[in-house]
């Protein structure tokens, strides 16, 4: 690189580099010095409250820290170069060097191909050729992993930006010099959060340090405290009050739904914030990009609050073009056709964003229909506020223009809601189902959302007065340089509620809220929703992309599909069995399955007189999901018995381990019909977890909904009381069939009790807790008096975990299963009761 | 050349009060007053005074010449339609 280009300095720059206090000055120095400590609060915060843990934004702060104060304390023309250099650190330190520098080089090639010296359809076409390869590496289309990890960031650095940046080119617009385009492209948040704002070249260039530096950092630490209120903000609605679709009920729950669903968007809006708040920091003065979009008062007021990056991007480079070429051929509507192509735009360009971060791209009707509905509401508001443009201005008293706007916000916000709720349905079926809903009130209900609206009308009146009150204004909107009183004291707010002593003089109720607040985890909807996502993936071999994690985090290894290599579908409640004599690597392990099916060693398919053969039922713990063949808890526990429990009757003891992921109580009754006395076991061993009921009636509903033929009359009769039909949504499906919970258990248990003792089988039920729930006592009490009933022996293994924390325990952040220290635990635990019951199990044997 | 910078200002801030804006309580309106970065002006209503003009002056845009740097006030629109008239 030439590096002469430091001096090509332009006569805009000279005049900043003359506006900046000197580097020296006492005023700078104190700013920094309150700034810097603002930042490490900051980052305190972060890794306290694991704000976007997945992200690696707490890994990458010491480089944060030292490219700030670099930066500060260089000269103006070098600082674009510094905001670069910081970004190649962040890749090299979250890629290594090798896989780093490639990534590096890759991007030095997209830019190149920008700037090749040949006519700009050329340019254009190299940049496509890039993007092709690029393409081919997110595809898979071969497999090279690594690559293809780094595919999905490359892309996010460049899949808006070099749009923007060919189009300015393109317009004449000369980069001033390597490293502001370098610059412009290595924007090192851009690293963490791969939802990123698309910023503008030419807004980049414009607002580069076009204020003092010293303002423009407390500017980003007001943003980026702005930006965690909101991620505060999200994590109270996503804790608290989002609700799982078949927990709706009535008119009150599906307006809980609603209005939390739309919420969720506080986390896009607070990372936003926080991004650009971090990028003030290095000079870059840019514009919000979420403007108070719960206010808007209309169809395009909120389109020019919410992600007024992307709306910006899409007049510049869509909307104008659009419109200039089809003014010359049309006359009529020309707004309102310009508009639907420009929202038919944004529909693609979103699937084309969706397609660089996850990998693929699929056709989504909700996704179609929502930016249908939403892009006409916009166009008709639009066309008719061209209309009214050349009516006269109509005074009328403040009080009432208070009140019109207070009830079109809360027009759009319950819009929004609706159209947003619809938006993140499952399927269309599933969404109507819930609407449905709404005819479930009673006359107090009514009288009681009337009173609540009359409410919400009444404060947000008085917040639309107070807010709009001059003083308020110049509270709100005070120059950046004078909002230290607010963050300094706020930040170290936040930060006071971390500590162990500040937590002992706060009520018990508090302290349980900041700890919620303060864990990034799944709620517990989305931990259904993970769970049987994780099963949907090892059956259907699709990508899991609805845990709650936007992003693809760097720790998280790719794998390969290779669940095919070890399963066989079935047309029974099975729906898949384990492929005899075949092995594959799932999560970094080996998965050998046997001669019968089974993931376990071979036995000989006749036991022999001196032996004790046990069948185990269970689902992926049992089966040892995420750990080898040898670690799984049920083999450590079959070499322990061997190894103290043999005596001159019993010789050998065997547990022939029938668990498979997503095998719930339902499968085991169908293996205890198929599969399980072939082998004459001499115990049938179930290991129940927490929330039975509900995965009970969840396997049911996916059977249903699958089309599966269910074999027993209970089932069958089930789903004809239930109403229950295939094509129904899962949603209502669960909503039906939860009434049946009881009777599935009652049954089920029942079912493997009987067959055990028609078939000479001890039946042993053992409660297991799951590593990451904590055992609800009701659940626990409930299990046991059912397993009681049908006379099942009954191994209690709460606390078998100790007080390890589950990070020890846990496979990894994003794979809770047991690792191989907590199949340890599992089968230490599990062996004492053995020991404990050994009489009575081997007993009718001897 | 004055004279004409005067003109064209003023039939820009006639459209401006007696048309385009004529339906917000804009208050009073000068040379710098931002419009577009000031909530004044959006999308459609910069399409309709590009529109007026193109009409009134006899001059064409291009779509990339629609910007902020170009229609933020009436000061940097006079002075973007009289490079067009030159």
């Amino acid at each position: 690189m030439n590096l002469k280009v430091f001096d090509r300095l332009f006569p805009e720059d000279i005049e900043k580099e003359n506006k900046q206090e000197s580097l020296m000055s006492k005023k700078r120095l104190m700013a920094f010095a309150l700034t810097f400590f603002q930042l490490i609060v900051i980052f305190y915060i972060i890794d306290k409250f694991k704000i976007e843990k997945s992200s690696g934004i707490k890994e990458i702060g010491s480089i944060v820290f030292v490219s700030f104060f670099i930066n500060s304390f260089s000269p103006l023309r070098y600082r674009q170069f510094i905001l670069f250099a910081t970004c190649l650190a962040v890749i090299y330190f979250a890629f290594g060097l090798v896989l780093g520098s490639v990534f590096i080089s890759f991007c030095f090639l997209i830019i190149s191909c920008c700037h090749f010296p040949a006519k700009f359809w050329i340019r254009v076409l190299l940049v496509l050729v890039a993007f092709s390869c690029l393409f081919v590496l997110r595809i898979e289309l071969f497999y090279a992993a690594r690559l293809s990890l780094i595919s999905s960031y490359i892309a996010s650095l460049f899949m808006f930006r070099i749009i923007v940046y060919l189009y300015e080119i393109k317009y004449g617009m000369i980069p001033k010099s390597v490293w502001e385009s370098l610059s412009y492209f290595f924007m090192f948040p851009n690293i963490c959060f791969l939802f990123f704002p698309i910023i503008d070249f030419k807004t980049y260039r414009k607002t580069y340090y076009n204020i003092p530096d010293n303002e423009l950092w407390q500017k980003g630490i007001r943003w980026m405290l702005r930006g965690l209120i909101h991620i505060f903000g999200y994590r109270i609605v996503y804790y608290y009050f989002l609700i799982n679709p078949s927990e709706v009920i009535d008119l009150g729950s599906l307006l809980q739904y609603m209005f939390a669903s739309f919420a969720l968007i506080l986390r896009l809006s607070g990372l936003f914030h926080f991004i650009l708040g971090l990028l003030c920091l290095y000079g870059l003065n840019l514009p919000q990009a979420f403007n108070n979009y719960f206010l808007a008062t209309n169809f395009t007021n909120l389109w020019r609050r919410i992600n007024i990056y992307w709306r910006e991007f899409v007049l510049k480079i869509f909307f104008y073009p659009i419109m200039f070429k089809l003014k010359k051929v049309i006359n009529k509507n020309l707004l309102a056709i310009t508009m639907i192509c420009v929202f038919i735009i944004s529909w693609m360009l979103h699937g084309y964003q969706w397609f660089w971060i996850r990998g693929f791209y699929v056709f989504n009707s909700l996704d179609f229909i929502f930016w249908l509905i939403l892009g006409g509401c916009i166009t008709i508001n639009a066309v008719l506020q061209e209309k009214q443009s050349h009516q006269e201005y109509k005074e009328q008293s403040i009080f009432l223009n208070h009140l019109e706007s207070t009830l079109k916000m809360i027009g759009m916000f319950v819009f929004m809601s609706v159209l947003w709720s619809f938006w993140g349905s499952t399927n269309f079926t599933d969404w109507l189902y819930l609407i449905t809903k709404m005819s479930n009130y009673n006359s107090f209900d009514i009288l009681k959302y009337l009173i609540i609206l009359f409410l919400v009308i009444l404060l947000v009146l008085l917040g639309h007065v107070v807010l709009n009150k001059e003083k308020i204004k110049q509270i709100i909107f005070l120059p950046p340089q004078h909002t230290l009183f607010i963050t300094l004291p706020s930040l170290l707010i936040v930060c006071c509620f971390t500590f162990k002593s500040f937590e002992a003089v706060l009520p018990n109720k508090i302290v349980l809220f900041i700890k919620t607040l303060s864990e990034e985890k799944l709620n517990v909807n989305d931990k259904i929703k993970a769970e049987e996502n994780y099963y949907k993936k090892m059956i259907d071999g699709e990508e899991n992309n609805s845990t709650g994690l936007w992003e693809t985090t760097l720790k998280r290894p790719r794998q390969l599909n290779n669940m095919d290599k070890v399963y066989i579908r079935t047309d029974d409640i099975r729906t898949k069995i384990f492929k005899p004599n075949s092995n594959t690597i799932i999560d970094n392990n080996i998965v050998e399955i046997d001669s019968f099916g089974l993931r376990d060693k071979n036995y000989p398919f006749i036991k022999s007189e001196h032996t004790f053969r046990m069948a185990l039922l269970g689902g992926s713990y049992e089966m040892g999901s995420g750990v080898s063949n040898k670690d799984v808890f049920e083999n450590l526990l079959e070499e322990k018995i061997n190894s103290s429990l043999r005596d001159s009757v019993i010789n050998n003891f065997e547990i022939f381990n029938f668990a498979e992921g997503g095998f719930y109580l339902l499968q085991h009754v169908e293996l205890c019909y198929s599969q399980v006395f072939r082998y004459h076991p001499d115990a049938v061993i179930y290991v129940a977890h927490s929330d039975e009921k509900r995965r009970i009636v969840s396997s049911l509903a996916d059977l249903i909904c699958q089309g599966k033929n269910l074999k027993y009359p209970v089932l069958n009769y089930i789903k004809q009381k239930a109403g229950a039909k295939q094509a129904m949504s899962k949603t209502e499906l669960i909503y039906r069939l939860t009434p049946f919970a009881d009777l599935l258990i009652n049954w089920t248990y029942a079912e493997i009790a009987i067959k055990s003792y028609q078939n000479n089988a001890l039946p042993i039920w053992v409660f297991l807790p799951t590593t990451e729930c904590s055992v609800n006592s009701g659940e626990l009490k409930y299990l046991k008096k059912v397993a009681g009933k049908y006379h099942f022996i009954k191994m209690d293994l709460t606390g078998v975990y100790g007080n390890y924390a589950m990070q020890t325990i846990q496979i990894s952040d994003w794979n809770t299963h047991p690792n191989v220290f907590g199949h340890k635990l599992i089968a230490n635990k599990l062996y004492e009761e053995f020991i404990k019951n050994k009489q009575l199990i081997f007993a009718h044997k001897k | 050349m004055k004279e004409n910078t005067n003109t064209i200002s003023e039939k820009i801030t006639h459209y401006l009060v007696n048309q385009l804006l004529k339906n917000k309580n804009i208050g009073t309106i000068n040379e710098s007053t931002p419009l577009i970065t000031g909530g004044l002006m959006d999308s459609i209503s910069t399409m309709q005074l590009i529109a007026f003009l193109e009409k009134e002056f006899n001059i064409e845009f291009e779509a990339h010449e629609v910007d902020k740097d170009n229609f933020d006030s009436i000061l940097v629109i006079v002075q973007f339609v009289e490079n067009k008239l030159k």
